[in-house]
């Protein structure tokens, strides 16, 4: 748990840190009713979820694969430039989220692609598991980085991907095989009890990873 | 340019959680008109808040984006706030009481200044407060935590990892006990109870929390106050013959050249810790060169706080990060006995924390992980947990600890902004770098008994929950109010809650502000009638 102004000021700094994402602020901000999501700021869903296939857990099944592939696209998608971040307690600096960082990743998928073709004669998608991850791994280790990045923050999209799976309540659950529930509702009186295992050590079925 | 004159019995300028509780005890007690000005705007309302709080979680928004006035910055460190609501609507909702020691310090321990009323004053208004916000709390030992009457709700549950954690510290030999906080355990006058969302700072999505703009909700739709948004008071004038405030100078935000004059009997500044004494200064005149309430030259001096030291201690124990992560439990114990010949005094907080216990891409060898490894390493690092402590600890404020006006840098209407400088008096700087230490030296004796250790530990050079500015004393020349919030030279003229702070205690301070700010809306309140059945009165 951090203090409540590092934690604020943790989560206003999101893509701070490499200067992606996030720009000074400069006039108005833009209202939760003033900005409509980038739709051109969109990823290949099935691009991710070959991706997703080579970078996630295997205990999350194909199922669990597609449904987090899924949920990271739309959230790229439901991305908004140009909208105040959240100010830091004890801060007058005001900043808003920068440019969406969808055609930086689709050009590292191009990337990706191309890299696949050079080397194995099919496209990143049609690849195996194993050469998929080979290819990632070597796009993703000139980042000497040890901790995961804010996802906005992440150099490569296969980095975005890990780093944003590795952040939901739902990865939180299955590392700890105990229903936790981060950041959801969750009746009052059941705080003092051990959380139950997951059923299976799944997750149940349509809980949101988000 | 067109006029605007508004007539009313009580002008608060100011809609912070202060100006809240002013309002509603007026309202509640006495046949009274009440006028509010905020400069700033309404915030969305709360059938919004889980849709910000998921744009929050999500990419980091803020879910109040209009919270602040773009030409309102200040050098110096200042929370950009000025809304309807004001800091309130980002508070955490903890609610500490100070202990009796506050009030006395130049008595008990020879430093700092004693308050011209002491805690037991004051108790049956941090009472008050507490039953107006809905306090959810745990009564700690009575020697060490004193209190007239039981906490209005009952305390929040501690989680399972705070029952570990309480057992830790318990063998420590430290009595702790669950935080009180503002945060309903229970529904609580048409608030719903905390369900454990976490995200307090910055929005509770269920308004279990509370937050001024509840108060307001109800003031606005009962017809009992007149709220005045966007509307900027930039002086208030006393009369030509006497030292009475007769009006309040304020500008729309939508027409800046349409003055609104704004008469009353009383006058409240409820603006915080910055723009109370701003006002103040601002409000020079022939009459009065250096300000509004300020022969005594104490207006913007004495702006007080208190810094921590916080740390990590890794722990041969199970947690489950994110049960309840924004709760903790308390202890007063080093805030009333003095262990030490030198001065020392400190709260002491911990909560849980994934502090070490995250996921990670590279292995203690530097390999990539990706996938299985990833998870696998991280599930192997979280069979133990991690304790986060933290103690806030006096800073007593120098006189020069001050906010002045800058005549280098002016908002829209030429007006110029206010310059922030803290000073630790002299006694606190001796003391900083021992207090630290000192402060040090119990986070590692909380790790042995623990069988843990410190992973790291900080000190914020930041002083937190700011006050002061206005502060309170016995007479004009050790304040510029007294112990009501009434302005020595202006005796129609209030400033209520942190800026009349004489010290900023160890522990979040946001209740006192609220308690001070009941103490002078008790006193406000004897010049107008009282209600009687049937006039409305709404018990609390």
């Amino acid at each position: 748990m951090l203090s409540r102004r590092t934690f604020v000021s943790w989560l206003s700094g999101l893509g701070a840190a490499l200067g992606l994402g996030v720009r000074a602020r400069s006039g108005d901000a833009k209202g939760l009713d003033a900005v409509v999501p980038e739709q051109a700021a969109t990823l290949d869903r099935t691009m991710v979820t070959r991706l997703a296939e080579a970078v996630l857990p295997g205990e999350l099944g194909d199922a669990g694969v597609s449904r987090v592939s899924r949920a990271f696209t739309q959230w790229v998608a439901e991305y908004r430039k140009g909208v105040e971040l959240v100010h830091p307690y004890g801060s007058s600096n005001l900043r808003q989220t920068g440019e969406s960082p969808a055609g930086r990743w689709r050009a590292q998928f191009a990337a990706l692609d191309s890299e696949a073709r050079r080397k194995h004669r099919r496209g990143f998608g049609a690849l195996t598991r194993e050469q998929r991850r080979e290819l990632v791994t070597a796009a993703m280790s000139a980042d000497r980085i040890n901790r995961m990045p804010e996802p906005l923050d992440a150099n490569h999209v296969a980095m975005a991907l890990v780093s944003w799976y590795f952040a939901t309540p739902e990865a939180t659950d299955l590392c700890y095989q105990a229903r936790i529930g981060r950041n959801q509702c969750r009746p009052l009186v059941n705080a003092p009890r051990q959380p139950l295992p997951l059923a299976n050590g799944r997750r149940q079925t349509g809980d949101s990873v988000s | 340019m067109t006029a605007r004159v508004i007539e009313t019995d009580v002008c608060i300028v100011g809609s912070g959680i202060t100006a809240a509780m002013v309002a509603e005890k007026l309202a509640d007690e006495r046949n009274v008109r009440v006028v509010v000005v905020e400069a700033g705007d309404d915030m969305p309302p709360l059938q919004d808040w889980y849709r910000l709080r998921r744009r929050f979680l999500d990419y980091g928004e803020s879910p109040w984006p209009s919270d602040h006035l773009d030409d309102a910055a200040v050098e110096g460190i200042q929370s950009r706030s000025m809304c309807v609501g004001g800091l309130a609507m980002h508070w955490g909702g903890v609610t500490p009481r100070f202990s009796p020691e506050d009030f006395q310090l130049k008595s008990t321990s020879g430093v700092g200044d004693d308050w011209p009323i002491t805690y037991d004053d004051l108790d049956p208004f941090y009472q008050e407060a507490e039953e107006r916000m809905g306090v959810s709390g745990e009564q700690g030992p009575a020697d060490i935590d004193p209190r007239g009457k039981p906490f209005p709700l009952p305390k929040l549950p501690l989680s399972y990892n705070l029952e570990k954690l309480h057992a830790w510290v318990t063998a420590a030999g430290i009595p702790m006990w669950s935080q009180p906080s503002a945060k309903n355990s229970v529904p609580y006058r048409g608030r719903s109870a905390c369900c454990r969302n976490d995200t307090c700072t910055p929005i509770c999505p269920v308004g279990a929390k509370y937050s001024p703009d509840a108060t307001w909700r109800a003031l606005r739709t009962g017809r009992r106050v007149t709220l005045l948004t966007r509307t900027l008071v930039r002086r208030l004038i006393p009369a030509p013959d006497s030292d009475r405030i007769e009006v309040a100078q304020a500008y729309s935000r939508e027409r800046p050249s349409d003055e609104i004059t704004i008469r009353a009997r009383t006058f409240v500044v409820a603006g915080g810790y910055v723009w109370s004494a701003h006002l103040l200064l601002l409000s020079r005149s022939s009459r009065f060169p250096e300000g509004l309430a300020n022969r005594s030259g104490l207006v913007g001096k004495y702006l007080t706080g208190h810094r921590n030291v916080s740390g990590f201690v890794a722990l041969p124990i199970k947690l489950y990060p994110g049960l309840n992560g924004q709760h903790s439990l308390v202890s007063k114990q080093f805030m009333r006995r003095p262990r030490y010949d030198r001065y020392l005094r400190h709260d002491l907080r911990v909560w849980e924390s994934a502090v070490d216990k995250g996921p990670r891409l590279r292995n203690d060898a530097g390999a990539l992980m990706l996938g299985d490894a990833i998870m696998d390493d991280w599930r192997q690092r979280t069979e133990t947990g991690t304790a986060r402590v933290r103690c806030y600890y006096d800073v007593i404020p120098a006189r020069e600890s001050e906010l002045t006006l800058d005549s280098t840098r002016r908002n829209a209407h030429g007006d110029p902004l206010p310059k922030l400088s803290w000073r630790d008096a002299e006694v606190s700087r001796d003391l900083r770098g021992w207090t630290e230490e000192r402060i040090r030296a119990l986070f590692e004796t909380l790790a042995r008994a623990g069988n843990g250790r410190v992973i790291r530990t900080a000190s914020d050079s930041f002083q937190d929950h700011p006050a002061g500015g206005c502060r309170m004393g016995r007479d004009a020349s050790t304040g510029v109010v007294d112990s009501w919030g009434r302005a020595f030279e202006h005796r129609n003229l209030f400033v209520v809650g942190a800026p009349t702070m004489v010290s900023g205690s160890c522990a979040n301070a946001t209740l006192t502000f609220c308690a001070l700010s009941l103490r002078s809306a008790a006193e406000i309140g004897k010049e107008f009638p009282t209600k009687r059945m049937g006039d409305g009165r709404r018990e609390t």
